[in-house]
């Protein structure tokens, strides 16, 4: 019988110091949560470019948040897949190639300028206003801002908008993480050096 | 015409892998010198048959891989694997048992994680692990008694030969039975220490031979210190916490194995340099090698006193490479103009 | 030495070959005149400068060429006279090997020098302890003088401590760097200068004292800086500190920890903690800024190496391409050639030799391969700690080689990435011959992209929200303005109503044939309004009487009352109707044919509105069933009706458009617009068709498994293109 007494109030005792520490870990360690919309909006690219099928990155965090699929935002890519799989526990997919392809290099729009007539077309396309000009004038595209969603290009009736890649200058270049030794060997030692660094 | 660019530094000290694994390979060899002296030559058939063995396998998993073989072979590190399993086999186990524990720690416990440089676990451990649990009593009694006891030669080459690779008993059986720690353990209860010590196993003050194993592969040790190969944390560390444990716990003799007994015999010497010091599973912060090296002392007392197995540095080994990479996140030094060392592996921890 | 300075040891560090007797054993040459010298815009850290010359333009040495640009800048001086040949983009000495905007000199040969001379006489000043900090600062600002030891961070931007009070100045004169003597031989041959310089540096901070770090593997250069001391009458304030040789005591961090023992906090700067560190050669610059006038023009650079048989030091002009250099010391290239800008441990090897020697250029070595062989493959690393061991900002490279390798950036940042100065040490003792340096490289480089893309993400997701705030906002304003304009109308028309009838009257004559006017209308609507008010009125004397038990007999009369009015007010709204559709009927017939309500565009329209209906009314239908309301039926009923509605206005449409491109040439000319744009979204679709189909062509010949997917597309864009087409095959256009 005591026996028996012992056994619970041993169990008691445990349940009772368990419950007060998890108590207190819930609340020492509470994270300060911004609702889930936004936390799947700050890892959205913020591209505004609609290919996942929303008219922009907020509206698609929204539908995740309500259960959409994690996979369709191309220009976020594989590393976006992931980091919402990680934020939300789920299976990362691979990027749904119904919504279009991840670009291996970001893109800016370039607009030829002695061409460009001043219709003001993509200004209204621009979903993050990176486009200057006024009727009739020239438009210049402000590269620091453009998020090379490919908007504005179909809208100019010219044509005279070009996606162009982000051109690196020696500020923004870093150096490539080595090929790994066993990669070296794999080819000729030689010329992969001379070659991959050239 | 372009010229090679090549990330700096452009110049390279003269450490090189090989040479560390080498030397690591060259250190053993007075244990093993030793041990074929007191044990005969049961010990360097194994030892080779191991080698052999562990390169054999590492060259087919590479040729499996399609990886360059030669370029691998040439790192040692299955050289060393191989040498550390052939000393940690009884002498005369048979030659299966080598092959088996060789093999698996060459395939499974190394290449399968993605070789050299990827397992988590002592590769050689883990096979010495498969082995003893497999086949318990061909690894605790195939251990020969020295000859100054039993009073016979020990085994001659082609006698070694024989027992190992025929496996006739009837002439192994003059020659083997129990270490001198298991013999310990398992007699203390029915005789006191004094008693026990008069054993023929037991040499009067220690047991005939083990003691010098154990100081050849300490010299050996000293010697991959000096050359700054490994460094004084983890043997000490542990040696330390063994012989804390064993002072404080087991200070009766006659209760439990006394610590000179602890210290000098089994693989305590070659577990402390050349196995738990292996860096790769190891930890590699100071003080991760610290506590690393006094959670091995910790669990080998444990085990060793209370545990099934009369030796236990495989398992305490195994254990603590668990650990490893959680006591490396949480020990790192601290930093240049940090006022605190960082803790965890997240931005956020402290 | 007159104080005893209490030397700090710093953790890890390596003692690589030195390598340096080589280069220091003769004294520094001056090249001689490149047939061209090439000037990046950028040779400092920070902006870029600012050419103010043209091509063609004659300039004299010294003279400015480029202005600095913003606060963290440095300008450009013509380093000899003669003409500027071009300004355009050319491969800089970067690791890169990218190119940026140089200006590239053409030298006369004269070495005519630009009006110079030292800040004292400048200012006019009698005592040249006087000069204010200000100027000084100005002055160094001026002659575009950046740290001359590798880093090239503009020396006047760090002389603003701001707030911090600045107790100590340290001169680095380490070099540790294994070849590299160009430190070494300054301090010999201009110890003056570099004193003097070190003079100037603490008059602008305001520091008590001034320590010389020289690792003592350069007995010559100490000397030399002494006996300067004891010229300059200095050796109270300035120390010539000698300090071990190891790598990397020449790092800034490090020197000041063996100076002082304290610890630059990481992410801080030196300043913090009231030390300020610069190099020997940049003291020396200052010097020659201040007391000369003299801008940084010209540097001193070793070149050594294996490769070249005239090792030594060299006074040259900034801009002097590479090459020339080397050949001025006999260079052979060697097999498997490399030209390193700096030294082994921290340099860059260079792309081509074409490239011009800059401001940070402290040394060029050409070694041979048996010299300084290149790695072998590396191995895996095997965690031997070695690397720990060496690192001098006690980090764990092991560990921030593994978080690289497997690009875990949280983790390698977590590990102090950003406290790693590169300084290669670990690189250097690691056995697996792991490019460890170049992971650290490509981690910082990613991390940091990372950071710029999320702040541009950011940046993005507030314009973009600002943009559609801004949209709606213009919405409503618009909405506002229409509203307003509508209660203009509205009281235009109130005040219409007033004026005369008698006005309105000859109007009413004139269009006699009609059956109602607007005056008639108008009455109408008085009417109406008149017997609206009875009806209130009654109302309310109706409710009177439903509560007054008194008044109960006079409730009949009451109702019947009501309902008379109520049906009066009903003949009227009738009447008015009819009135106001026979009025807008009326211009409409007679107007032009813009008005004409089957006009093609007209019934383009209402076919539009009906079918935007149609979406609403199918919207609320499918919430309606949705929530299971009970107006399903009702609204059922509703959307079949206006897709009756739609279909009719496309009929209609259709026919319109049909009748007016075959009966009324005119009406085509309306429609063309509409059939062009169709044309151009047919070709854009049958373009994006066609990429499709590439795409699934391409997937299907690489064996992806998007080819599912690809062709759910594909097949997508196919019915779009068909409707396109039978669209305009119904205008008749195609
Ligand atoms: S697909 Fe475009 S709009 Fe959609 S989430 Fe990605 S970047 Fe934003
Ligand atoms: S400029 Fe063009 S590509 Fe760039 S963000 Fe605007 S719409 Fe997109
Ligand atoms: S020195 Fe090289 S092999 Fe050793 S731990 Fe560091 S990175 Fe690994
Ligand atoms: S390069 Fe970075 S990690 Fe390596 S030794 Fe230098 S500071 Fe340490």
């Amino acid at each position: 019988m005591s026996t028996i007494i012992i056994a619970i109030l041993v169990l008691a005792g445990l349940a009772a110091i368990f419950g007060a520490l998890l108590g207190f870990a819930s609340v020492r360690f509470k994270v300060e949560g911004n609702p889930v919309v936004d936390q799947v909006n700050d890892l959205l690219p913020q591209t505004q470019c609609g290919q996942c099928g929303f008219p922009g990155c907020k509206p698609y965090a929204e539908a995740i948040a309500d259960g959409e699929k994690i996979n369709k935002c191309p220009p976020g890519g594989e590393s976006t897949i992931q980091a919402l799989a990680d934020l939300l526990g789920v299976e990362p997919e691979p990027l749904d190639a119904e919504h279009g392809a991840e670009k291996d290099v970001p893109m800016v729009a370039y607009i030829r300028e002695d061409e460009c007539i001043g219709c003001t077309k993509c200004i209204q396309a621009c979903p993050v206003d990176a486009i200057l000009g006024a009727a009739k004038q020239m438009h210049t595209v402000i590269v620091d801002e453009c998020t090379g969603c490919d908007l504005c290009v179909e809208p100019c009736p010219v044509d005279c908008i070009d996606m162009v890649p982000q051109s690196t200058d020696t500020s923004s270049w870093y150096w490539q993480a080595p090929t790994t030794g066993v990669e070296l060997i794999a080819t000729d030692r030689r010329s992969i050096t001379t070659e991959a660094h050239a | 015409m372009a010229l090679l660019t090549l990330s700096s530094p452009h110049t390279h000290g003269p450490n090189r892998t090989s040479r560390i694994m080498l030397t690591v390979a060259l250190a053993t060899l007075p244990g093993l010198a030793v041990m074929t002296w007191f044990f005969g030559f049961g010990t360097l058939i194994n030892t080779v048959l191991a080698v052999v063995t562990a390169l054999f396998s590492e060259a087919l998993v590479l040729k499996l891989r399609k990886y360059p073989v030669s370029f691998f072979l040439k790192d040692n590190t299955a050289l060393v694997t191989g040498l550390l399993l052939g000393l940690a086999l009884p002498p005369l186990a048979p030659w299966w048992i080598t092959v088996l524990a060789t093999s698996f720690a060459i395939i499974f416990a190394k290449q399968i994680y993605g070789g050299m440089g990827n397992n988590p676990f002592n590769p050689a451990m883990v096979g010495y692990a498969l082995v003893l649990i497999s086949f318990p009593v061909q690894m605790t009694t195939n251990w020969v008694t020295s000859f100054q006891v039993t009073g016979s030669e020990i085994a001659g080459f082609s006698e070694a030969l024989s027992i190992i690779f025929t496996g006739s008993s009837s002439a192994a059986d003059a020659f083997t039975g129990a270490t001198p720690l298991d013999q310990y353990k398992h007699l203390i209860s029915k005789e006191t220490s004094d008693e026990l010590l008069q054993r023929n196993t037991f040499n009067g003050w220690l047991n005939g031979g083990w003691e010098w194993v154990n100081l050849a592969f300490l010299a050996g040790g000293l010697f991959l210190m000096a050359r700054r190969i490994i460094t004084w944390h983890i043997p000490v560390s542990m040696l330390v916490a063994l012989s804390i444990c064993s002072l404080i716990l087991g200070w009766d003799e006659d209760l439990y194995t006394p610590l000179s007994l602890h210290l000098l015999s089994g693989a305590t010497m070659l577990g402390a340099f050349f196995i738990a010091t292996d860096p790769v599973s190891a930890s590699t912060t100071p003080t991760g090698k610290l506590i690393y090296g006094a959670g091995i002392g910790v669990l080998l007392y444990v085990i060793r006193t209370w545990g099934a197995y009369p030796d236990a540095v495989a398992f305490a080994v195994l254990l603590m490479n668990f650990a490893a990479p959680f006591i490396d996140a949480y020990t790192q030094p601290r930093s240049y103009g940090h006022s605190k060392p960082k803790r965890g592996l997240k931005p956020g921890d402290k | 030495m007159t104080h005893l300075i209490q030397l700090h040891e710093f953790d890890g560090g390596i003692h690589p070959p030195e390598n340096k007797r080589q280069s220091n054993s003769r004294p520094i040459r001056k090249a001689s005149l490149p047939a061209e010298l090439v000037l990046p815009l950028h040779q400092h850290i920070g902006a870029p400068a600012n050419p103010v010359v043209a091509v063609g333009d004659s300039v004299l040495k010294g003279q400015v060429i480029a202005e600095p640009e913003g606060f963290v800048s440095a300008p450009l001086h013509a380093p000899t006279s003669g003409k500027i040949s071009a300004i355009e983009a050319r491969q800089v000495p970067h690791a890169s090997g990218l190119s940026e905007t140089c200006i590239v000199i053409e030298p006369d040969g004269e070495e005519t020098w630009a009006e110079h001379q030292g800040l004292c006489d400048a200012l006019g000043l009698e005592h040249c302890d006087d000069i204010p900090k200000e100027k000084l600062i100005e002055r160094i600002r001026d002659c575009g003088i950046a740290g001359m030891g590798g880093a090239g961070f503009p020396t006047a931007v760090k002389l603003h401590t701001g707030q911090h009070n600045i107790d100590t100045l340290i001169l680095n004169g380490a070099e540790c760097e294994p070849y590299i003597t160009a430190d070494d031989m300054l301090m010999r041959e201009h110890a003056s200068e570099v004193i003097r310089g070190a003079q100037i540096l603490l008059q602008i901070l305001g520091a008590e004292r001034c320590l010389i770090g020289v690792e003592d593997n350069k007995p010559e250069a100490i000397a030399a800086l002494e006996d300067a001391l004891v010229q300059h009458n200095e050796e109270h304030h300035i120390d010539v500190v000698t300090i071990p040789t190891k790598y990397p005591s020449g790092g800034e961090k490090q020197l000041i920890q063996i100076l002082t023992g304290k610890e630059v906090p990481s992410g801080g700067i030196p300043a913090s903690l009231g030390i300020v560190c610069q190099n020997v050669g940049t003291a020396a610059a200052i010097a020659d800024a201040v007391d000369l006038g003299r801008p940084l023009i010209s540097r001193i650079t070793t070149v050594t190496g294996d490769a070249v048989r005239d090792k030594g030091n060299w006074e040259v002009l900034l801009g002097t391409p590479v090459s020339h250099l080397l050949s001025l010391s006999g260079y052979r290239p060697a097999k498997r050639e490399r030209v390193v800008m700096g030294g082994p441990m921290m340099g860059f090897a260079l792309p081509t030799t074409g490239l011009p020697v800059v401001k940070t250029t402290n040394c060029l070595l050409a070694p041979t391969d048996k010299e300084l062989p290149t790695n072998n493959p590396a191995m895996a690393c095997i965690r031997c700690g070695l690397c720990a061991d060496a690192c001098p900002a006690d980090l764990l490279p092991q560990q921030l080689y593994w978080f690289s390798k497997a690009q875990e950036f949280d983790k390698a940042e977590q590990h102090n990435l950003f406290d790693c100065i590169e300084c290669g040490a670990c690189s250097y003792v690691c056995p697996s011959e792991i490019p460890l340096v170049q992971y650290y490289r490509f981690s910082k480089g990613a991390i940091r992209e990372e950071r710029a893309a999320a702040e541009k993400a950011e940046q993005a997701r507030i314009r973009y929200e600002a943009r559609i705030e801004r949209q709606e906002r213009e919405k409503a304003e618009k909405e506002a303005k229409r509203k307003a304009r509508a209660e203009a109308a509205a009281k235009a028309q109130s005040a219409k109503k007033e004026a005369p009838i008698a006005k309105a009257a000859p109007a009413t004559e004139s269009t006699a044939t009609e059956p109602t006017t607007d005056a008639d209308l108008e009455k109408l609507q008085k009417q109406l309004s008149a017997a609206q008010a009875a009806v209130a009125k009654t109302k309310e004397k109706l409710e009177a009487a439903r509560e007054n038990p008194e008044m109960a007999d006079k409730i009949p009369a009451f109702e019947s009352a009501l309902t008379k009015t109520q049906d009066k007010i009903k003949t009227l709204a009738k009447e008015i109707a009819a009135a106001k559709k026979a009025a807008k009927a009326a211009p409409a017939a007679t107007g032009p044919d813009k008005g004409d309500p089957n006009s093609p565009e007209r019934l383009q329209k209402k076919w539009e509105t009906a079918a935007a209906r149609l979406d609403t009314a199918r919207k609320r239908l499918e919430d309606a069933e949705a929530e299971g309301a009970d107006t399903v039926d009702a609204l059922r009923t509703g959307v079949e009706k206006q897709e009756s509605r739609v279909a009719e206005a496309k009929a209609a449409y259709e026919a319109a458009l049909k009748s007016g491109t075959d009966n009324k040439p005119t009406e085509a000319t309306a429609t063309k617009p509409d059939a062009e744009q169709l044309q151009k979204k047919l070709l854009a679709q049958k373009d994006r068709v066609e990429k499709a189909r590439e795409r699934l062509e391409m997937a299907r010949a690489e064996k992806l498994d998007s080819v599912d997917a690809l062709e759910k597309a594909l097949n997508k864009q196919l019915e779009k293109l068909a409707a396109f087409e039978a669209q305009t095959s119904t205008t008749g256009e195609v």
